[in-house]
């Protein structure tokens, strides 16, 4: 992975950025969603043991209770903005984990399988496992054998970068172009499979 | 953990170490403090961890198809029969030529056909072979419906889809060519069983024009369940 320094946040930053969201500004809360969305999923899938689903209900939940704090009372220190958003987003997967809990030892099944369910028909395992789908296409989509070897070596396997390069002789910059593709490809087949779609702000902005 | 919010990005051990979740608490925190704050490098850490998720889901929906001694066999079906309920007994109206049919969408398919019963079929491959996989269809059904994972990529004009019968000494065989993969990958064929049953088939799914080696074929036979001989454990 490079170690570019990259979008360094200022507190200054963040007042700012708070002070528009309080006087309504929809720009604002847009660039509050681009800077945090992603940093969100990465504390929420941590916390819910990689629990990719709901990592990312956790991440528009926190978003939304964020949004809302900062229209109304905003926070007494903005330069906390960043550690207020993970601990809400913690203790959102801690209370989804009892709610869970909770369900599961008191649920009627019998009353619960015939409950039609109101959400479109996806089957089950396509749902859990869309990622896995896209990854798999991605993988086809290679012109060459040797990337497919790179990429399972590395992220299913996880081996060394630097074994990966000396058994297949390759440079360290012939090897981060594979990932540096393959992390684009990703981003691009979710986008168009509406997994990683943005509907949080245009509800938010509904009346 | 080598860097703190302020300081460097972390480098790549500290990358894979979080990845892999054998950083310390504190310094995951540290890790996903940088993070909130960085959201560029927020989302290339993003990346791997979806990578490194789509894999494990990758290989383990592939395990899941398959089980037991079928595991280490050279070829594999993942298969789901589902049978749709209700509907009408239907005579296989269809006058057998020999050779076989296939439509490409459902919306070719004759009304006889679209109303029934049928069984679908998901083809996936593991490993390359040569097995023959027996299906059974329930009483009544009267068409398959096929999803297949190509094993390469498309060519310019997709796949070409072949469905031969097996063995015979003259060729028997349909195409469809120009086939497009639907949003998860999989090609779709829907294939008559009043001219399969009872017969041994392969399902060749290529790039479009042919480039290179040929796919190994999915071969197939599919039994009425009356007719089905006794399964062995």
């Amino acid at each position: 992975m490079s170690t570019v320094e990259v979008g360094v946040q200022t507190d200054d930053c963040n007042s700012t950025l708070c002070a528009r969201i309080r006087v309504g500004d929809a720009d604002a809360e847009a660039t509050l969603v681009t800077r945090l969305q992603s940093g969100l999923r990465l504390v929420a899938s941590r916390a819910a043991g990689g629990d990719i689903e709901l990592s990312r209900d956790v991440c528009q939940e926190t978003l939304v209770i964020l949004i809302r704090r900062l229209r109304t009372k905003g926070l007494d220190d903005p330069s906390a903005l960043e550690a207020f958003a993970a601990q809400t987003a913690r203790n959102l997967v801690i209370a989804a984990r009892r709610k869970n809990r909770r369900q599961r030892t008191a649920a009627d099944s019998d009353a619960l399988a015939g409950m039609p369910d109101p959400r479109p028909m996806v089957p089950e395992e396509e749902a859990s496992g869309r990622i896995g789908v896209l990854v798999r296409r991605l993988l086809l989509e290679l012109p060459v054998d040797r990337d497919r070897a790179i990429l399972t070596r590395f992220y299913l396997k996880e081996e060394d970068k630097s074994v990966i390069c000396r058994d297949l002789n390759l440079t360290e910059l012939g090897f981060n172009q594979v990932i540096f593709r393959a992390r684009n490809r990703l981003r691009q087949l979710l986008v168009e499979a509406g997994i990683d779609k943005q509907d949080l702000l245009d509800s938010e902005r509904r009346p | 953990m080598s860097a703190s919010p302020e300081q460097a990005p972390p480098d790549e051990v500290t990358v894979a170490a979080y990845l892999s979740d054998r950083l310390s608490p504190a310094s995951a925190e540290a890790f996903e403090a940088y993070c909130l704050r960085h959201p560029e490098f927020a989302q290339r850490v993003e990346a791997d961890l979806l990578l490194k998720v789509g894999f494990r889901q990758m290989e383990g929906s592939w395990w899941r198809r398959v089980g037991g001694h079928r595991r280490r066999s050279v070829l594999a079906i993942a298969a789901g029969l589902i049978l749709v309920a209700g509907g009408s007994l239907l005579l296989l109206s269809r006058v057998h030529t020999g050779l076989p049919v296939a439509y490409r969408s459902q919306t070719e398919l004759p009304a006889s056909l679209l109303s029934g019963p049928r069984v679908e079929l998901t083809l996936i491959r593991l490993r390359g072979g040569s097995a023959v996989h027996r299906i059974i269809a329930p009483r009544g059904a009267a068409l398959l419906a096929v999803r297949i994972a190509p094993d390469s990529p498309p060519g310019p004009g997709g796949y070409a889809v072949r469905v031969a019968l097996d063995p015979e000494p003259i060729p028997r065989s349909v195409t469809l060519d120009k086939l497009q993969a639907d949003a998860d990958g999989y090609l779709d064929l829907y294939l008559p069983l009043s001219g399969l049953l009872g017969r041994t088939f392969r399902i060749t799914a290529n790039a479009s024009p042919a480039a290179g080696t040929e796919s190994m074929p999915f071969r197939l036979q599919v039994l009425d369940a009356q007719n089905a001989p006794p399964s062995t454990p």
